[in-house]
């Protein structure tokens, strides 16, 4: 299967939240490959939020600042804040745009990962 | 889309990674982004001391990319001013290749280099100002010995790089049938050269010039108990390669003639570890992601 790995200029507000709550969980980067984006992609995102202080390197892995957790906080939807809504975020990428009622959507199973 | 995949890599380590390949100056290179990818893909399969393993590998790497060359053959040609008794006003090149090479008329290093000593470039050296680098590929045109040991010019057998130094001292063997030049005017020229090479070339008296000499990745870096574990390490690596039938593990593992080399140029030495070059197929369907195919 070839990968289509999305282009970006600027890192948007979700992917921010995303590696910020991942590297919080110590989570490894599988959710951002699984969304497409490359190792380089990954790496470079990383490096940015690094040199914009909201995550520091510590002695086995990454992890967030004073700032960086400041920024989850006013940034995370307080109502999202229940229980695994914590660290699940909403999947930008495969949202769909909204069906009629009589409209039936069937993705096809290669786009399936599970 | 979502795609269906299991990383075993965490922020931490995927950055760490990225800035080694920065430090290293590899981001510079072209297709850079696709490298890197498949250099992670390459590690994704290795368990955590396979990974660990080859991180410290890497981080010895050589990779000298093609526009690094003309600066690579200057520092090697510009030891020639330590032989202060030569005439450089003409230099006699010579492709290193066997009888056997060339017999196959494959395209090989040698010839690039030798045509790299063509650049005009070299004219704006002090040394070099008044010289003409004259490239002999066919070895029966090779200059009388007399004339050319009376006359002091040099005559330099040139490749990009040199492993075991079996093929240089083979070609050397067989140009001297042919000329007997003494090892006054007789040298060796590579941009890279395994130190054992460099010492079984200089050991049979034939002057060498080279700008970088390099060691064994693992036998000169560790020793005792380490040594034998990091061994063990890239046995269980080569293990996975031997799945395919094709490997010729006796050839090349830990690279030919056991070199170790962790060098790569336009072409990588098979004197690499094949861990970086071989691209197996493996029993999954699947092929080993070389980093630095051959």
């Amino acid at each position: 299967m070839v990968r289509t790995i999305p282009k970006i200029s600027k890192m948007n507000k979700t992917i921010k939240i995303k590696i910020l709550v991942l590297t919080k969980n110590n989570g490894s980067i599988t959710e951002l490959l699984k969304d497409g984006f490359s190792y380089g992609q990954i790496a470079r995102m990383t490096n940015e939020l690094i040199e914009k202080e909201l995550i520091s390197s510590g002695h086995d892995n990454l992890e967030l600042t004073e700032q960086g957790h400041l920024y989850l906080r006013n940034n995370l939807n307080p109502n999202q804040q229940k229980g695994s809504e914590q660290w699940i975020l909403p999947e930008e990428k495969s949202k769909i745009e909204k069906l009629k009622p009589n409209e039936l959507y069937l993705p096809s199973r290669n786009e399936l990962d599970f | 889309m979502r795609v269906s995949i299991e990383s075993k890599f965490d922020f931490k380590e995927v950055t760490e990674l990225e800035n080694l390949f920065k430090e290293k100056e590899w981001s510079k290179i072209e297709d850079y982004e696709n490298f890197f990818e498949n250099f992670c893909k390459f590690l994704e399969v290795l368990n955590e001391e396979q990974t660990n393993l080859i991180k410290e590998l890497t981080s010895e790497f050589l990779w000298i990319t093609d526009n690094q060359y003309y600066k690579r053959l200057r520092e090697s040609l510009l030891q020639l001013s330590n032989y202060p008794e030569l005439d450089l006003s003409k230099i006699f090149i010579v492709p290193l290749l066997t009888h056997n090479d060339r017999n196959k008329s494959k395209t090989k290093s040698s010839t690039r280099i030798a045509y790299c000593c063509q650049n005009h470039q070299f004219k704006n050296i002090e040394i070099f100002k008044g010289t003409t680098f004259k490239i002999i590929d066919n070895p029966d045109r090779l200059p009388r010995a007399t004339k050319l040991e009376t006359r002091k010019n040099p005559i330099i057998l040139v490749d990009d790089f040199i492993g075991t130094g079996e093929t240089a001292i083979t070609a050397i063997e067989e140009i001297r049938q042919l000329q007997n030049y003494s090892n006054n005017i007789l040298f060796i020229a590579s941009l890279v050269c395994q130190e054992e090479g460099f010492t079984n070339i200089r050991d049979t008296g034939v002057n060498i010039l080279c700008s970088v000499i390099r060691q064994k990745g693992l036998s000169n870096k560790y020793e005792g108990e380490e040594l034998k574990e990091k061994v063990e390490i890239m046995n269980s690596i080569e293990n996975v390669l031997s799945t395919d039938v094709k490997f010729d593990r006796n050839t090349f593992g830990f690279g030919y003639g056991k070199s170790e080399a962790l060098v790569t140029l336009t072409r990588t030495p098979n004197n690499t570890f094949p861990v970086y070059w071989y691209e197996a197929s493996l029993e999954n369907g699947k092929k080993w992601c070389a980093p630095f195919p051959r």
